[in-house]
């Protein structure tokens, strides 16, 4: 099996021990940074993200791959800087203003940095005005809001009121999560999409950086 | 009278399989061992640092009612609302697992520990529920008598109803506080109200306009398990 592979195949196992001597070795062979990452890492997590979607693993075989993608990730970050490598794109995430609960935010967070994302966390109880001038400072295209609350679940509306006040609408895309939420409120409020968990937050937001149309039928 | 109880740690840890289970792994999944050791390692965790303290008040139904009202925000057809006024004792709670297991949460994700993290998450959230559970055993063995609790935020009693309940149970006592929009600080607590009366008093359909949106439906296995420590007249 090529180097690589084995990388992926020992992330989807969750074995970040040997992820990082694999992405060691990797590194010492002089395998560029960018192929390590989407060859053997980003590789790894679609493995088990496809598993997962078709509950053959679950959510903590997911968190322990995560937890071994950190592991490579970390060795090889200096080296994609240093050339220059881009992410897949770039995301906002928080948990809206009134609301502290944090893991389901957190999950998706670490299932988009595995998907390369560069994600920038605002942490809980954030001001829609906050998502908006930190998705714009950071150079990010998607804003993702997570509410647990139904009494916190409007602010998600005011973010997407503010966006398209400022006629950002098309530039910042929104995808909304969590408890209470469903794809008919995130219709109702004209978020872009919807997701019920971590690895469908990532295919929604792939999509969104994509240019797909989302909910709304296009950017 | 207000009743400030220290909760032990002993029989409120969950098994390995339950934490498990609380992260939506079924026990029949197969490469089980090394989620189970890290639930292992979540249960050590909570064991810890869990740092349980409840609170307790009997209140009357003329008093709950105003507290029930809260700030008007309730479904107007509610099990509870039906069920308090012919309560025969009612009594407000309130638990924690403490602020150390809320910090120690943070710490593992900030140690990119995502496991752990999650394992601890859900150990201490199944942990508050069942404090709440030990409360509840603790009042039913005082009253001879089982009953079965609701919280606000849930069957129709609108979360704003926090307000009122710390009002009267003050649980600033016990380190938690509410914060404005009514959310429990520390996160894993759980407050609300413990009815107890005559077995047919807990009866009711689950067919309320805010069930269609549950997704667990607790109430039925709240009722059977009832229905299990009480003899139901027929």
């Amino acid at each position: 099996m090529e180097l690589l592979e084995q990388i992926a195949d020992q992330l989807e196992k969750g074995q970040a021990a040997t992820v990082a001597q694999l992405t060691t070795e990797a590194i010492s062979a002089e395998i560029p940074a960018a192929e390590i990452l989407n060859g053997g890492l980003i590789a790894g997590m679609d493995l088990v993200g496809e598993k997962f979607r078709k509950h053959e693993v679950f959510l903590p075989h997911v968190l322990l791959a995560a937890k071994a993608m950190h592991a490579g990730m970390e060795l090889i970050k200096p080296l994609l800087m240093r050339d220059g490598v881009r992410r897949v794109g770039k995301a906002v995430l928080g948990t809206v203003r009134g609301d502290q609960h944090d893991i389901g935010k957190n999950l998706v967070g670490i299932m988009l940095e595995g998907a390369g994302f560069e994600v920038l966390d605002l942490g809980t109880d954030v001001a829609p005005e906050r998502f908006v001038e930190a998705a714009l400072a950071g150079g990010a295209t998607v804003i993702g809001m997570s509410a647990l609350l139904t009494t916190t679940m409007p602010v998600m509306r005011e973010v997407i009121e503010l966006i398209n006040e400022r006629e950002l609408r098309g530039r910042l895309r929104t995808v909304i999560g969590g408890a209470p939420v469903t794809e008919d409120y995130a219709r109702e409020i004209g978020a872009d999409a919807y997701a019920f968990d971590g690895v469908s937050a990532v295919d929604r937001i792939r999509d969104l950086v994509a240019g797909g149309p989302g909910l709304l039928g296009g950017p | 009278m207000r009743r400030i109880l220290d909760i032990p740690v002993e029989g409120i840890l969950p098994s390995e399989t339950a934490i498990l289970g609380q992260q939506g792994v079924p026990p029949t999944a197969s490469s089980l061992e090394p989620l189970l050791a890290v639930s292992r390692l979540g249960r050590e965790d909570m064991a810890a640092h869990f740092l349980g303290r409840g609170i307790l008040v009997q209140v009357s139904v003329t008093e709950f009612s105003t507290q029930y009202k809260g700030c008007g925000g309730n479904d107007s057809r509610t099990p509870l609302g039906e069920i308090f006024p012919r309560a025969e004792a009612l009594f407000l709670f309130a638990v924690t697992c403490g602020e150390a297991v809320t910090v120690r949460i943070a710490e593992h994700f900030a140690d990119n520990d995502y496991p752990l993290a999650a394992a601890l998450d859900a150990a201490a959230s199944l942990a508050a529920d069942q404090a709440a559970q030990w409360v509840q055993d603790l009042v039913e063995a005082e009253l001879s008598m089982a009953g079965i609790r609701y919280s606000p935020g849930y069957c129709g009693w609108h979360i704003s109803g926090q307000e009122a309940l710390f009002a009267k149970l003050k649980p600033e006592a016990i380190g938690l506080r509410l914060t404005d929009s009514f959310l429990m600080d520390p996160l894993k607590s759980v407050s609300g109200v413990i009815v107890f009366g005559p077995p047919e008093i807990h009866r009711f359909r689950d067919d309320y306009s805010f069930c269609a949106e549950c997704a667990d439906h607790e109430c039925r296995g709240r009722i059977a398990s009832l229905n299990s420590r009480i003899d139901w007249e027929t």
